[in-house]
């Protein structure tokens, strides 16, 4: 079980972005055993946007520039320090995704750098979520499922706001079983473009935190 | 200084230019008639520096999978930017793409990039062929590692940023530092708007002029010879390539055949024509407009009303389109290939 990590100063706090699969953290190409499937994660990565902190008053305090690409397979990215105090906080709300004005304003930099592996080249936009891996039951090239969800323009937006309240471990996880409950992941196995499609994606995806509200 | 900057810039409007000038940026000048540009200069201004660097970027092939293909591979400066005599381009391997590459003018002007408008931002267009795997077949990660292996660009990198780190952030602005000042404006055209020597049109030109603006400009709209709409121009599709334009990306039924309304500027030396190249000449191009109109349910409203021409004033608007060209800006020393 996770503590909080809090500075001297009391001003700031670490959150970890945590990526787990029925609650236990995921591993790179480990194999999952479920009832009729087996899969195994190659890449799990997300954007997270917009941050704002809840506090106990209800007051919306926004997070200046909090924009994370969180990697579930590299802890660096996972483990973000933010501007405050954990006893002042209530609730940290914030967007899977990228907003429309960051995707339509050009060549960004730091976690947003195109560079990232998270941005379409064919058609501009952010992809939010990267999602992929094998598994036997898919009837697909090497077994892959592979699932970019983005797009920014209507009529099928795939940013999400999430809100979570706090929680003693000061951790924000999301769990992958959830999603994989949700979705045909077996018959519609590869995913690279917005429509409505992603959406409904999006929505089982932000839908996968842990406590979300 | 003071008094330097405020001769210096009263010169420049008594002359009828606008030009957004600012200590070690270089000037981004244009006709003051003309309207504002879309993108935002100030938002990444262009130093010499920086102009050098984007310069580079354009005409190394490093930018391709295997370093064979450069941006100027496809976009040639004596030709507007563009890749003559080819309908469609070939890029690494001889692979050939879908569409005619489009020529390189005005781009600040731009609200949209590629035939079907699925860039959205000149500072991320070029990342479309870098990494079509027609085109460079490559990626922005890889690219920026071996930036940062080349001292060339080490120098470049750092003297435009303040530190010699190559990402892919500062690569793509670089990038459109340069071709941001890729501006056309002093043709025979714009010197007969201008009053200016040079700028008579003979008779020919003026029944063409007179045509255009009575056939053509409601779409190919003065100063920019484009209003940036998207439209369906009566192309039937090509059988062999499919492509519906904007619907690709939109998937909007009304949509279907619509594709960017291209600037003349220049069309002289920018042939084949349309976004798959299918005419050779401007006199098919006009052939197609008097008597090649394929109907579709999302023709444009423009092209309903343009009626057969005559030989006559196919060679009258010929003559006209000519007096687009800018020799000025197709041998301008800045934009060609770097020799340091």
């Amino acid at each position: 079980m996770r503590g909080l990590e809090e500075k001297q100063e009391n001003n700031s706090t670490t959150i970890r972005f945590s990526t787990t699969f029925n609650g236990e953290e995921l591993q790179k190409k480990e194999w999952i055993i479920l009832e009729k499937d087996s899969l195994q994660f190659t890449k799990v990565r997300y954007y997270i946007s917009n941050i704002r902190f809840i506090n106990k008053q209800n007051k919306s305090i926004p997070c200046e520039e909090c924009t994370y690409l969180i990697d579930a397979f590299d802890s660096e990215s996972q483990d973000r320090e933010l501007p405050i105090a954990i006893s002042k906080l209530k609730k940290i709300q914030f967007d899977l995704g990228i907003d429309e004005n960051t995707n339509t304003s050009g060549a960004h930099g730091g976690d947003l750098d195109p560079a990232n592996g998270m941005y379409w080249s064919w058609q501009s936009g952010y992809i939010n979520a990267k999602i992929e891996g094998i598994s036997p039951s898919c009837a697909t090239r090497k077994n892959k499922f592979q699932f970019h969800i983005g797009g920014y323009a209507a009529p099928n937006p795939t940013i999400r706001t999430v809100t979570i309240p706090i929680q003693s471990s000061g951790e924000i996880q999301l769990d992958l079983a959830t999603f994989f409950k949700k979705t045909a992941w077996t018959k519609a196995a590869q995913l690279m473009r917005p429509g409505k499609e992603a959406s409904a994606l999006a929505s089982i995806l932000s839908n996968s935190f842990t406590n979300h509200e | 200084m003071n008094r330097k900057i405020i001769l210096y810039s009263s010169i420049i409007i008594l002359l009828g230019f606008t030009t957004l000038k600012k200590e070690g940026i270089l000037p981004f000048t244009y006709p003051d008639y003309w309207p504002k540009p879309y993108y935002d200069i100030d938002k990444n201004p262009v130093s010499e520096s920086g102009f050098q660097l984007g310069r580079h970027l354009f005409y190394d092939p490093l930018l391709s999978r295997d370093n064979t293909i450069s941006c100027a591979s496809c976009h040639l400066q004596a030709t507007g930017f563009t890749h003559v005599d080819h309908d469609l381009s070939h890029g690494i391997d001889d692979r050939i793409g879908k569409r005619n590459s489009q020529a390189l003018m005005n781009l600040a002007w731009n609200k949209s990039f590629m035939w079907d408008g699925s860039i959205n931002h000149i500072e991320v267009q070029a990342l479309a062929p870098i990494e079509d795997p027609n085109e460079m077949d490559s990626n922005l990660q890889t690219i920026v590692h071996q930036l940062n292996q080349k001292k060339k660009y080490k120098t470049l990198f750092h003297n435009t940023f303040g530190d010699s780190i190559a990402t892919g952030q500062r690569t793509l602005l670089a990038i459109t530092q340069f071709v941001v000042m890729l501006t056309s404006y002093n043709s025979k055209y714009d010197k007969f708007i201008r009053k200016e020597k040079g700028g008579n049109l003979n008779e020919q030109e003026t029944n063409g002029y007179a045509l255009f603006n009575q056939l053509c400009a409601s779409c190919h709209q003065a100063p920019l010879f484009t209003n940036q709409s998207f439209k369906n121009n009566g192309l039937a599709v090509d059988p062999t390539l499919l492509d519906w334009g904007k619907y690709n990306h939109t998937k909007n039924p009304a949509d279907s055949l619509l594709f960017r309304v291209p600037t003349l500027r220049n069309i002289q030396f920018t042939k084949p024509y349309m976004h798959d190249g299918r005419f050779e000449s401007l006199y098919e191009v006009l052939e197609h407009y008097s008597e090649g109109i394929h109907q579709s349910p999302t023709l444009s409203e423009e092209i309903r009303i343009i009626k057969p021409l005559t030989n006559k004033e196919k060679i009258d608007l010929v003559a006209f389109l000519k007096t687009l060209s800018d020799y000025e800006f197709l041998y301008d020393e800045r934009f060609n290939y770097p020799r340091n």
